[in-house]
């Protein structure tokens, strides 16, 4: 017994030992060595002195952003413009053409980030940027981990996943066991009576058209198009009108609204009947403007990873969700101000609306929408 | 012959100078840069057929997918259809209403002229949203306050049709055209008219005859630019037009634009409709005008001088009001309401009423820099930009240089373009010029340039056809009397037009305070102003707010008014 214990027993006891040892020693060392990193970008950041970010357009959202940040790091002043995605990009591409180099982060739809910004090789991958312990560890993340709208998988970053409310009705004219499956908006009793979001532009009636076309399937999802193109009383595009339409009554219920635009509204007092999902297909998690982007050549390398890794803390998407009404992706955030429909199930199976492959139409299918909804 | 008239024979028969061409020479070859290269550039770049990001590679798919659009034809004839009745329209009040106020002795004239300005200075998106709480056909308060009075079945008015959109640009249209007529008409000679009535005439006869025939340089100019607006015009059509499943040729513009990637080439494709307008307009213009004389302020001076209408005087007041309340007020009264509102037209809230949209606008940390550039902008525009279209119009109108009447087609140019694309244009313009001209880009310098380079054609064929009022027989004079050229520009020249260029620079001005598109793409963080304010609360869905800040644009246009009166500038209105 003497001997096997020496033989066999403490030598392996002492390397694991060792092992462990030399382990924590590792750890504890890339922990300094992380520490003294961002403690590093952060004086560099102070000396560079601001940071510039594009991201969506409205106050609330600009106010929490330059608010929250300058609160954090009073040394770093923030220049925030807001605007739409497409417009900031179209700009971005111009300015780095004749040779500008204004912007450092760009927040906004994943859309634009893979078809407009990626594509001109503005961005700079993502992970090497995260410094904070508090954003690295992927504990606080949902399923633990990043998520990537991107093929690439390291220059979109999106920090919010919620679930996309399909259909909002009025309260007066529909009950809710009328309209709970997909296929009950085909009921002749809702001719003329259904508003469309156009599902032709990027946003969220492009998003909902996308899904039922990934549930149903291209055969199916034709059908569904032609017959809830005839059923509709009017396709619209102005996202705060169509919800006051069905709050009014002047139509019974709309597909596909913008849950940015609900959300502010029903906060405001308007009344609404609200689907989470269908009963029979369930519903989408989409990132609506919550994604992030780090662009390259930017003109406050420092700066642009402060603030960066601050508006994925806990702090920064507290502000950020507050703001925007949006269910970030960590899951320390209080969602206690968030409406239940929608906030993800933990375990639910939901498909990602806003990924880089999904965003994309297939030929048959945009050929379809141009014949319904064109204009 | 005594030996000063020799000398003066002498000065009038001396050979120009050989240099003689340079300034015009120059001023032509300023234009082209600011006007004809960026829209060219526009234009070039509309046959790159490549996504992001790629190698460029050219062909003509964006105009073939522009053009194979099957509703374009529909959209073309909404357009057209919609600009004729509002060009009519406005025509005809415009015309009435100048002759009231500058040509007769009906009551009140001053408070029907501010109250004309004052349609001018409202917001058109925000006074839209008015007439729909108005006129909504489900929820709109007149028709419901008429279907109750009258027991109608349904609604009298809907606001979601093309007589709607025609109704809701009536006041703006309208005012800017009173504007722009009013100085003509205030300066034209009282014994034309008096020399008709003496002959016979009546009152209406005099003006049908002899008072719209010899203002038909500034009613032409002023048509012509109302037209080519009406077709461009988008923001009423959008909010009325869709959902009455109406388009228009800029709608199916503003829709390309707005594409995820945007399809510039295919707007761009678009907007050689509004080239080939103007190019139609321009040679109009000038078939209608061409070899008459509208001279009505010459050496011997000009008689101004109200008729006397009697009691008719009573009627014309009393529709100016009627025109003026219905169409003026009432909306600016609704929009007001709409303000304090928490959710515009939604009376069944819970707490329905708020004041804070009001404090959130002016408690905004950008509000005070937004001011302070809005400020900036609109008076450098109105000032540099009204100083730049005189000497352009006089370049066009008293010079023999050869290249006038391509200096005459490029003032058109940029009314061939929607704001956005202009703005987009001088983007790349400015940012593929060198690096000199790279360093107005984030200034506030270009974003004054883009809005005079926007305002050209308006500002360039008003004032135009004000000089065209003045008699030669006024320089010639000032030039046989021994003072040079500028002498005779400042001191003859500039007070006659002083009515006109004080309307154009007040045009101007309130046209760079408001305008969105024009300055999208060249505005920084540093750079910002109160329209893109604005375009920021719309985006976040708060019209309230954004409403807000169009009504205090209002009042600080009249603020600045008062304030220039006060400081006595006496003229800084269109009386001469």
């Amino acid at each position: 017994m003497k001997a096997i214990f020496r033989r066999e027993i403490f030598p392996f006891c002492s390397v694991l030992l060792l092992v462990l040892i030399g382990t924590g020693a590792a750890f504890g060392q890339a922990k300094t060595d992380g520490k003294a990193r961002w403690e590093q970008v952060l004086a560099e950041a102070k000396k560079e002195g601001k940071v510039a970010v594009f991201g969506p357009p409205g106050d609330l959202v600009r106010q929490a952003m330059t608010e929250g940040f300058q609160k954090a790091f009073p040394g770093i002043a923030i220049e925030y413009s807001g605007g739409r995605s497409g417009e900031q990009a179209t700009k971005l591409k111009v300015e780095r053409d004749g040779g500008i180099f204004s912007v450092d982060v760009f927040l906004g739809g994943t859309t634009t980030a893979n078809t407009q910004v990626k594509p001109i090789g503005a961005l700079d991958p993502i992970e090497p940027a995260l410094l904070l312990p508090e954003v690295t560890d992927l504990k606080y993340w949902r399923d633990r981990r990043l998520e990537f709208s991107d093929n690439e998988q390291k220059y979109n970053l999106v920090y919010v996943n919620q679930l996309k409310t399909p259909l909002i009705f009025n309260l007066q004219q529909v009950k809710t066991e009328e309209v709970d499956q997909l296929y009950e908006l085909l009921d002749p009793k809702w001719k003329g009576k259904i508003v469309l979001n156009d599902p032709l532009p990027s946003g969220a009636g492009n998003v909902t058209f996308r899904w039922i076309w990934q549930v149903l399937g291209p055969e199916k999802a034709i059908d569904f198009y032609k017959k809830i193109r005839a059923q509709t009383g009017i396709v619209d595009r102005d996202q705060r009108r169509q919800i006051e339409w069905v709050a009014q009554g002047k139509y019974a219920m709309l597909l596909g609204p913008s849950d940015g635009v609900m959300a502010e509204l029903l906060q405001r007092g308007l009344k609404l009947g609200i689907l989470g999902e269908f009963k029979d297909y369930g519903t989408m998690i989409t990132a609506s403007f919550g994604s992030a982007m780090l662009i390259n050549k930017a003109p406050h390398p420092n700066a642009a990873k402060v603030f960066l890794n601050w508006v994925l803390t806990k702090e920064g998407q507290t502000a950020w969700s507050r703001a925007l009404g949006h269910v970030s992706r960590r899951v320390d955030v209080p969602t206690d101000q968030l409406p239940p429909y929608q906030i993800p199930r933990p375990g639910g199976k939901y498909w990602l609306s806003h990924s880089e492959k999904e965003v994309t139409r297939s030929p048959e299918e945009e050929k379809i929408l141009q014949e319904l909804f064109g204009r | 012959m005594s030996f000063s008239q020799v000398i003066t024979l002498k000065r009038l028969s001396l050979p120009r100078p050989a240099w003689s061409w340079l300034p015009a020479a120059l001023l032509l070859g300023l234009l082209f840069f600011l006007l004809a290269y960026p829209v060219l550039l526009l234009f070039i770049k509309s046959f790159s057929v490549s996504p992001p990001g790629k190698v460029a590679t050219w062909g003509i798919e964006g105009w073939v997918a522009a053009f194979n659009d099957k509703h374009l034809p529909w959209a073309v004839g909404n357009t057209f259809f919609l600009a004729f009745w509002r060009i009519l329209i406005t025509t005809v009040l415009a015309v009435f209403f100048a002759w009231v106020v500058t040509r007769t002795d009906t009551p009140f004239k001053g408070v029907i002229e501010l109250m004309l300005w004052l349609g001018f200075f409202l917001p058109l998106l925000p006074m839209t949203m008015g007439w729909i709480l108005l006129l909504d056909p489900h929820f709109g308060l007149v028709n419901k306050a008429l279907v109750k009075l009258f027991g109608l079945s349904e609604a009298p008015f809907n606001v979601f049709s093309y007589w709607g959109i025609v109704w809701c640009h009536l006041a703006f249209s309208t005012s800017v055209r009173f504007l722009l007529m009013t100085p003509a008409f205030k300066a034209m000679d009282a014994a034309l008219e008096e020399a008709a009535q003496t002959a016979g005439s009546s009152k209406f006869g005099v003006l049908w005859r002899i008072t719209v025939p010899i203002l038909a340089p500034a009613i032409a100019a002023s048509t012509a630019l109302g037209f080519i607006k009406s077709l461009e015009s988008f923001e009423v059509e959008l909010v009325l037009g869709i959902p009455a499943g109406i388009y228009v040729l800029p709608t199916k513009i503003w829709d390309f634009i707005h594409w995820e990637p945007p399809l510039y080439s295919r707007a761009t494709a678009l907007c050689s409709v509004f080239l080939v307008v103007i190019l139609a307009l321009i040679w109009l213009h000038r078939f209608l005008l061409h070899g008459k004389e509208y001279t009505t302020v010459t050496g011997r001076g000009y008689l101004v001088k109200s008729a006397s209408l009697g009691r008719w005087r009573w009627v014309t007041c009393g529709l100016c009001f009627f025109y003026i309340g219905v169409m003026i007020l009432l909306p600016l009264m609704t929009l007001l309401m709409g303000t304090f509102m928490e959710l515009f037209g939604n009376f069944d809230l819970e707490k329905p009423w708020t004041a804070r949209h009001w404090t959130g606008a002016f408690q905004d940390p950008i509000f005070l820099r937004s001011l302070w550039n809005t400020l900036t902008l609109g008076i450098g525009a109105g000032l540099a930009g009204t100083f730049f279209y005189a000497l352009v119009s006089y370049a066009i109108v008293r010079t023999k240089f050869a290249g006038r009447g391509l200096i005459d087609i490029l003032c058109w140019l940029p009314w061939a373009l929607p704001g956005v694309l202009i703005s987009l244009a001088l983007l790349w313009a400015v940012l593929g010029s060198g690096s000199i001209v790279k360093l107005i880009y984030g200034t506030m310098f270009l974003l004054v340039l883009a809005i005079i380079i926007k305002e050209m054609p308006l500002g360039a064929q008003i004032i135009k056809a004000s000089i065209l009022q003045v008699s030669r027989e006024l320089e010639e004079a000032s030039s046989v009397s021994g003072a040079s050229w500028l002498a005779g520009f400042r001191h003859i020249i500039l007070p006659l037009l002083r009515p006109t260029l004080v309307a154009v620079a007040l045009i101007v001005f309130i046209s760079a305070v408001r305008d969105i598109p024009t300055i999208v793409f060249l505005s920084t963080y540093k750079t910002r102003t109160l329209s893109l304010l604005m375009l920021d609360y719309i985006a976040g869905a708060n019209m309230e707010k954004a409403a807000v800040l169009g009504l205090f644009i209002v009042f600080l246009i009249f603020f600045l008014l008062a304030l220039g009166r006060l400081l006595g500038f006496r003229r800084l209105s269109i009386e001469s």
